[in-house]
């Protein structure tokens, strides 16, 4: 498997517009972990909803 | 004797133009706000008449569209209100003809006026005097497309809380095609161009509104009326 | 043809049942995936001869721009599913997908603006697609707004899936806005008849990618849906066994 960079400090730069590429992945994947991280916290919330109501009238 | 669909639209319109002109202070508040908000710009941006004429287009559609969504507030709310929609939806009568009629009508009580009343915030803002009747004709064909896109989104806003803001929010995307059209045939008609290729897209922008808005806002009044 | 599946759809504990049991199958594939195609975008695939190592941008607001495209459609089906045939597990759906949507907007928009700055020179500029996708961004926010502000929830249903249908003529104007106008966005490289212009190379990871977004929105979308279900299903008996 080749790389197409000699040096980390090569990727890191992306031949000079390592300023937008790395702001790029991170706005993509961060916004990926977020809305992974909203689902499951609005579903945790809704099961907690449910078990309360369920308490309330059994 | 059975009354047609057309029949029951045009009694729909006669009873809309007679009830609005029984209210005229209604009618000239969008066209008020119109020229305020057109005299606005000039004072925030630069009095200088080249520079104002460069932005006239912007500023007349801007004031146009904000105008008419003031207007769209009076499209169904009062009707909705005292329970006038409720017996068109339940009258056996075809809801949409009779949507596509008030909102016909509401066009010729708000839209016109406005195009019509336009030149003179034009010429504050430099507009020549050729350019005037493709100011008119853009704005006038504009108004229809905007009035009948304002129709389904205050068909769905009408069961809801704050329904005003919402029906502002969800109109703009939906009249961002008829804005840009719009602008560019009002800016071809200043600098003298040939604005008939926007106005062929916003007539077929109005075309496609005419075929399916009406069926849309029907929909959403029945959804609201439930 | 048997359309047993397709009923068994409307079923609130069956579509629960399906969406816990096959979450983490394609939450897990979708990361593997996105591990995969993210190796071979950045590290594998040889930089573009105009862009450089730029063009690196196009695994993250393509595969973006794409799933807000998808998403919006699927959304506008399962309004129009739930219209339709008056199935309340069709306009759950729609409104679980609202949210990603919104999202993978803002990234192919956000994404958009930095690839934009040092290619074009602008962070934005106001042509047909950038616009366009703009609008898609307030359609979302509209939608999600409508519900918001309708009580009833029945209502609230039904107006939103008239707006997700009304919205979906947006989806074919951003598509082919490119094509239509002369627009300085990118004209189709990848998505158009014919061969993909792209080198095989540059190639795999970008599709690798787009099918990874998409497994994620699947798992995503079924982590919603149970959580809607759950809320509107209330005090049905179905409920007490899945939360006990």
């Amino acid at each position: 498997m080749n790389s197409s960079f000699a040096t980390f400090s090569d990727f890191l730069a992306m031949s000079g517009y390592g300023k937008y590429v790395w702001p790029c992945f991170l706005l993509g994947f961060g916004v990926v972990i977020l809305n992974a991280w909203l689902a499951s916290r609005s579903l945790a919330a809704a099961k907690l909803e449910a078990r309360r109501r369920l308490e309330m009238n059994p | 004797m059975k009354t047609s669909a057309l029949a029951a639209a045009r009694l729909v319109a006669l009873r809309d133009l007679r009830l609005a002109f029984r209210k005229p202070s209604q009618l000239l508040q969008p066209l008020m706000f119109f020229m305020i908000v057109a005299t606005l710009f000039p004072l925030s941006l630069s009095p200088e008449m080249s520079r104002l004429r460069d932005a006239a287009p912007g500023v007349l559609w801007i004031g146009a569209l904000l105008s008419s969504l003031l207007a769209l507030e009076f499209l169904f709310r009062e009707d909705a209100v005292d329970g006038t929609l409720e017996q068109f939806a339940l009258s056996g009568q075809s809801l949409t003809w009779m949507l596509f009629a008030k909102t016909c009508t509401h066009w010729l009580i708000t839209g016109v006026p406005l195009a019509l009343i336009a030149p003179v915030a034009a010429a504050a803002l430099g507009v020549p005097g050729e350019a005037m009747w493709g100011v008119v004709a853009s704005l006038a064909l504009g108004s229809f497309a905007m009035s009948l896109v304002g129709s389904i989104s205050a068909g769905l806003t009408l069961g809801a809380r704050r329904g005003g803001v919402l029906l502002s929010l969800l109109t703009l995307p939906l009249a961002v095609p008829i804005l840009i059209f719009g602008a560019r045939a009002t800016e071809l008609a200043i600098t003298g161009g040939n604005i008939a290729p926007p106005m062929y897209l916003l007539g077929a922008i109005a075309m496609l509104g005419v075929t399916l808005a009406p069926l849309a806002a029907a929909a959403a009044v029945r959804i609201g009326l439930e | 043809m048997n359309w047993t599946w397709f009923h068994r759809l409307a079923s609130p504990p069956h579509v629960y049942a399906f969406a816990q049991r096959w979450t983490r199958w394609f939450g897990g594939a979708a990361a593997l995936a996105m591990l995969i195609a993210l190796y071979g975008g950045l590290l594998l695939a040889p930089p573009d001869y105009q862009q450089k190592d730029a063009f690196r941008m196009v695994y993250v607001h393509a595969p973006g721009a794409w799933l807000s495209l998808m998403i919006y459609t699927t959304m506008a089906v399962a309004a129009a599913v739930g219209l339709i045939w008056r199935m309340k597990v069709a306009h759950a759906a729609a409104a679980a997908c609202a949210p990603v949507g919104a999202w993978f907007t803002v990234v192919a928009l956000g994404t958009g603006m930095l690839w934009g700055k040092p290619m074009w020179g602008a962070y934005w500029v106001w042509d047909p697609r950038l616009t366009s996708e703009l609008v898609l961004l307030f359609l979302y926010l509209g939608y999600m707004g409508l519900r918001a502000g309708i009580e009833d929830p029945a209502k609230a249903d039904k107006a939103s899936a008239v707006l997700a249908v009304v919205g979906v003529v947006n989806v074919p104007i951003i598509k082919f806005s490119v094509e239509w106008w002369n627009s300085l966005h990118q004209t189709p490289t990848v998505m158009q008849m014919g061969k993909p212009k792209m080198d095989g190379d540059m190639l795999w990871p970008l599709l690798l990618m787009f099918v990874a977004f998409a497994l994620y929105f699947v798992a995503v979308l079924l982590t919603r849906l149970r959580a809607e279900l759950l809320r509107r299903e209330r005090n049905a008996s179905w409920i007490r066994e899945v939360v006990a």
